[in-house]
């Protein structure tokens, strides 16, 4: 798995190790059981302070991505996996909806949407 | 006289404790001084035999005055200048778990010892030329001497405080 | 965990410049990054950290260690990065290291191999031959050789370029978290601080002003500028620069958001 952080992101440090670590689960790049990298070692390699890299851990672990084993580190949690996919579908939901409100208020008909979505998901692979 | 650099290494090697390696590592970078010791030595004994047959006490006096003074103040300098240099080195180093004190004062041990036994050959010189021209002069020339003596090692223990306090 | 480092009511008067009750503490393999504008008494502290004995009041204990009561114990656990280094210029760093490493207890020779190798200098080189970014490193791999519990580190890196002070931390980062050590780092470059501190500790007029995480810190700066400008403008990373610069206004702002 590799952390990218961006200076000009939005999000601060610790959201965005957060955030793709969590994707990295999602796509099932870490799976299950899997060990994180140490907060240590990671916060080397991206140079930036260890507090932050807790702090993203902390916060995956409270919503139960990941748990801490003491003296060995953090580990992908099995049970969440699919409370995360569910959630994701949500979020998609959400997206989704906003968009057809777009759709709408720009007179697109259903039927163009759909065309436009075959191609631009076909363009992505 | 110290000229390689192995051969300084294995100077510094013999020492007891690091102190002393440290120390003599850098009195082993000063050996330019023993040159201009030596040099002060030369110029003395060869003027002072070139200007032999010149008449009157007063240039032999001068020339003996030199001799002498370089003979005696040349290494005190010498050990003055290298221990600055070390006591410089050391307020640079004063995070080293260096015991300061004892080591400045082994310092100034060392210093005692070197005019004491500097102090001793000039002595024995000055017995010698004194036979030859009489005493009278070089009596004089003793005491100058041994003020510059005295000043040095005062120069130096305050230059050793100083460098201490500095260091700390 | 148990503070590696204890600082209570460090104080130095000088002539005409007192550093006040300087108080702290550090965990083990944290690094606390010291900053301040110049002469705001920066080298002062690092200075009554290595030699608390010249103190004028306070204690500091490194290790378990009082280092009032015996200092020369204590500086065995400390390894020292300055500008201006104490080593020896003619002889090579294979020699530095036999010399000068026999003041250090546990100075080991095969790590301090180690490390020359993994910061690519050669201990048959003479000291006088490094560069200056050179010399930064044999003064890392010299102080890591000695394994010690605190680094302290005065503005080390001053004047020297973006890509060579990337790579120091990095290789200052490797070490911490190998031999959990604890760093503090001196400078007014917030930059560097801003990637590497966990700590961030602010000193001016001889007196520290904020000791906090940089994690708190940051938030401390988003919850302002979100509360000023909005949820947008309390996004995103933040500088340290920043942080310092508005740390007055920060905090009367939220001083007043609670009466």
């Amino acid at each position: 798995m590799k952390i990218f952080i961006s200076e000009h992101s939005n999000a601060a440090i610790y959201e965005q190790i957060e955030q793709q670590i969590k994707d990295a689960i999602l796509r099932q790049e870490l799976k299950a059981e899997e060990p994180l990298p140490s907060i240590r070692g990671l916060a080397k390699d991206l140079q930036i302070s260890v507090i932050t890299t807790k702090r993203a851990y902390e916060e995956l672990e409270e919503q139960g991505l990941i748990y801490s084993v003491p003296g060995r580190g953090f580990f992908v949690s099995s049970r969440k996996l699919e409370m995360l996919k569910e959630k994701k579908i949500q979020d998609i939901e959400k997206h989704m909806s906003e968009l057809i409100k777009e759709c709408k208020s720009a007179e697109l008909s259903k039927h163009n949407m759909m065309d436009m979505l075959e191609l631009l998901y076909d363009e992505e692979q | 006289m110290i000229s390689n650099k192995s051969s300084m290494a294995e100077f510094s090697k013999g020492a007891k404790t690091p102190e002393e390696a440290f120390d003599r590592q850098i009195l082993s970078g000063n050996y330019m001084l023993f040159l201009i010791v030596g040099l002060f030595l030369v110029v003395g004994i060869v003027g002072f035999v070139g200007l032999m047959p010149v008449p009157g006490v007063v240039a032999v006096a001068v020339l003996f005055g030199c001799l002498s003074a370089g003979v005696l103040a040349g290494p005190l300098f010498w050990e003055v200048s290298a221990s600055n240099r070390t006591i410089r080195r050391l307020s640079r180093a004063a995070y080293f778990p260096i015991r300061t004190w004892p080591f400045i004062l082994s310092k100034w041990k060392l210093l005692a010892m070197y005019g004491g036994v500097l102090w001793l050959f000039c002595l024995v010189i000055q017995l010698i030329f004194g036979v030859i021209f009489g005493f009278g002069n070089i009596l004089m020339f003793q005491g100058a001497l041994a003020a510059v003596l005295v000043a040095n090692v005062i120069f130096y223990t305050v230059l050793g405080t100083l460098g201490a306090k500095k260091g700390e | 965990m148990e503070n590696l480092l204890e600082v209570k009511g460090l104080t130095k008067k000088y002539f005409s410049f007192t550093l006040k009750e300087v108080s702290f503490s550090l965990e083990p393999g944290y690094i606390l990054g010291l900053t301040g504008r110049n002469g705001a008494g920066k080298t002062t502290l690092i200075k009554q950290l290595i030699h608390p004995e010249t103190a004028s009041g306070g204690s500091v204990i490194i290790n378990g260690i009082d280092a009032k009561a015996d200092p020369i114990a204590a500086k065995q656990e400390i390894g020292v990065l300055m500008e201006e280094q104490p080593f020896l210029t003619d002889v090579t760093l294979e020699m530095n290291g036999i010399l000068l490493g026999a003041f250090y207890e546990r100075f080991d020779m095969e790590k301090f191999h180690e490390y020359l190798k993994r910061f690519e200098l050669s201990r048959e080189t003479t000291y006088r031959n490094l560069s200056r970014g050179m010399r930064m490193k044999f003064q890392l791999a010299f102080a890591l050789a000695h394994s010690p519990k605190l680094l302290l580190m005065d503005e080390a890196t001053g004047g020297l370029d973006v890509v060579f002070r990337r790579e120091f931390y990095y290789l200052l980062q490797e070490a911490v978290e190998k031999e959990l050590v604890s760093v503090i780092i001196s400078t007014h470059v917030t930059e560097d601080l801003d990637k590497v501190a966990d700590y961030v500790a602010f000193i001016e007029g001889g007196c520290m002003k904020f000791y906090e995480s940089k994690e708190e810190l940051c938030e401390l700066y988003r919850d302002y500028m979100r509360d000023l400008h909005g949820e947008a403008a309390g996004r995103g990373t933040v500088k340290l620069e920043d942080v310092i610069y508005n740390y007055d206004k920060m905090t009367d702002r939220k001083e007043a958001a609670k009466e």
